[in-house]
């Protein structure tokens, strides 16, 4: 964590198991759903934020904390120094790493990005499932995203008779 | 959340908007992922939330092929793909119009069908014998096989007695180009047609049976639609507009020319 600048207003973010994220206001403001309730005076000093629990709210801190457009105090990376392509390009690395996780943990980021209204997050968690999504056969899709076949076996059947040519 | 074991599922709104931006073909894969994915698809389909500006795709039909099939080239996967149309044979047909994925064929007993070569779905068309200037003319075991074509148009009977046409060859003179238009009033479909004598106009909307004739007009050369009114411009540069929303249509003169004679094709 990098160290606070004295002055700069903070939040306090509570998970619905009991942790709680201290994070300065600009950096929770990424998300459009906590800025409502900011701008509106819903939120006090804490916000619970339901429906995710610690280890996901504190990923999409970690991203919020690292996408948040000021310089300087929140990493080594926003410096006065990098010109904005370099910033660009650093930023793009990183989200390549951060978004190395198993599907479970990115499904439940996109869950998360969706109600909180973090646009960058939500895209970035969604590209994954759209590039496995676009050229793979139906039997890809299935393996990469391990989606449960729920067909009955003539349903399938049908399915593939309606729409025969996309599976070609 | 849902889970499938334990595994978390996507829920539908995430998964439409997804979905929302994936080219036709992919679209039409992850719909037949499983059940929950299915329903996301169904419903943005329904709602029309698909993603609109699709790369554009080149559909023919090719002799080695086959008959009732249609190939679609995608540039954004550059590849093609076949589709297997209903009957009539694709091949057989002639194209007049395409629009909203619907495109409108007329087939060799110059009879008319939307077909969406994505989802295969074909709605027949009214038969081209409830077409006003149309008679069908039967044989001795009581099937059409001639049409009668009249010349008359709105304003004039025309300058000959009708004319006898073979039941594949009317189409080369009736039907010159059709559109396609949601009526958002049924959530169904309204065809237009302009046809010959002189580029008339008649429509018909999904599911009606018989084509309904919009004289006196002529010379009509192309149309859309919005909120409930049907515009279309004339090749003198006329411009009409006709109110589909009230129970009789009535027609409103936007432009008008008042000399038709010599001025040449302004449209």
């Amino acid at each position: 964590m990098a160290t606070r600048e004295a002055g700069k207003k903070m939040i306090m973010l509570k998970s619905p198991d009991g942790m709680e994220f201290e994070v300065e206001e600009a950096v929770a403001m990424e998300s459009q759903t906590i800025r409502k309730m900011i701008e509106d005076d819903c939120a006090d000093t804490a916000i619970l934020i339901p429906n995710i629990n610690s280890k996901i709210l504190s990923r999409v801190i970690e991203y919020c904390n690292k996408h948040v457009p000021t310089t300087g105090a929140t990493g080594a990376a926003a410096s006065d120094t990098v010109a904005p392509a370099a910033l660009a390009e650093d930023l793009k690395i990183w989200d390549a790493e951060f978004i190395k996780v198993n599907r479970a943990t990115r499904f439940n980021l996109i869950q998360a990005a969706s109600y909180l209204n973090i646009k960058g997050l939500l895209d970035l968690t969604s590209q994954t499932t759209i590039d496995t999504i676009s050229d793979n056969s139906l039997e890809e899709i299935r393996s990469f995203l391990s989606t449960k076949n729920d067909y009955l076996p003539e349903e399938e059947q049908t399915i593939r008779r309606e729409n025969q040519w996309a599976f070609q | 959340m849902t889970t499938v074991g334990n595994m978390p599922e996507l829920p539908p709104d995430i998964l439409m908007g997804i979905f929302a931006t994936l080219e036709i073909p992919d679209l039409v894969r992850a719909g037949s992922v499983c059940s929950s994915w299915r329903s996301a698809y169904t419903s943005l389909r329904s709602l029309g939330q698909y993603k609109l500006q699709q790369t554009p795709c080149l559909l023919y039909t090719s002799e080695s092929a086959g008959e009732s099939v249609a190939c679609l080239y995608s540039l954004a996967e550059k590849r093609s793909y076949k589709l297997t149309l209903p009957e009539p044979p694709i091949r057989t047909r002639c194209l007049i119009g395409s629009s909203h994925g619907w495109l409108v064929t007329v087939d060799d007993r110059s009879e008319m069908h939307l077909v969406n070569p994505i989802t295969c779905e074909q709605i027949a068309l009214p038969s081209v014998i409830t077409i006003e200037q149309v008679k069908p003319i039967f044989d001795e075991h009581g099937a059409v096989h001639k049409y009668e074509y009249s010349w008359h148009t709105g304003t004039d009977a025309g300058p000959y007695s009708p004319s006898i046409f073979a039941i594949d060859k009317l189409r080369h003179k009736l039907h010159y180009k059709a559109f396609v238009f949601p009526d958002t009033s049924t959530g169904s479909y309204i065809v237009v047609l302009i046809h010959n004598p002189k580029c008339q106009l008649s429509f018909a909307r999904v599911g009606d049976d018989n084509w309904t004739w919009l004289p006196p007009y002529e010379r009509y050369s192309d149309c859309t639609y919005k909120d409930g009114l049907l515009y279309a411009v004339t090749t003198t540069g006329e411009l009409h507009a006709f109110d589909f929303s009230a129970p009789v249509i009535t027609m409103e003169m936007i432009i008008r020319m008042d000399s038709v004679y010599g001025i040449g094709c302004t449209y």
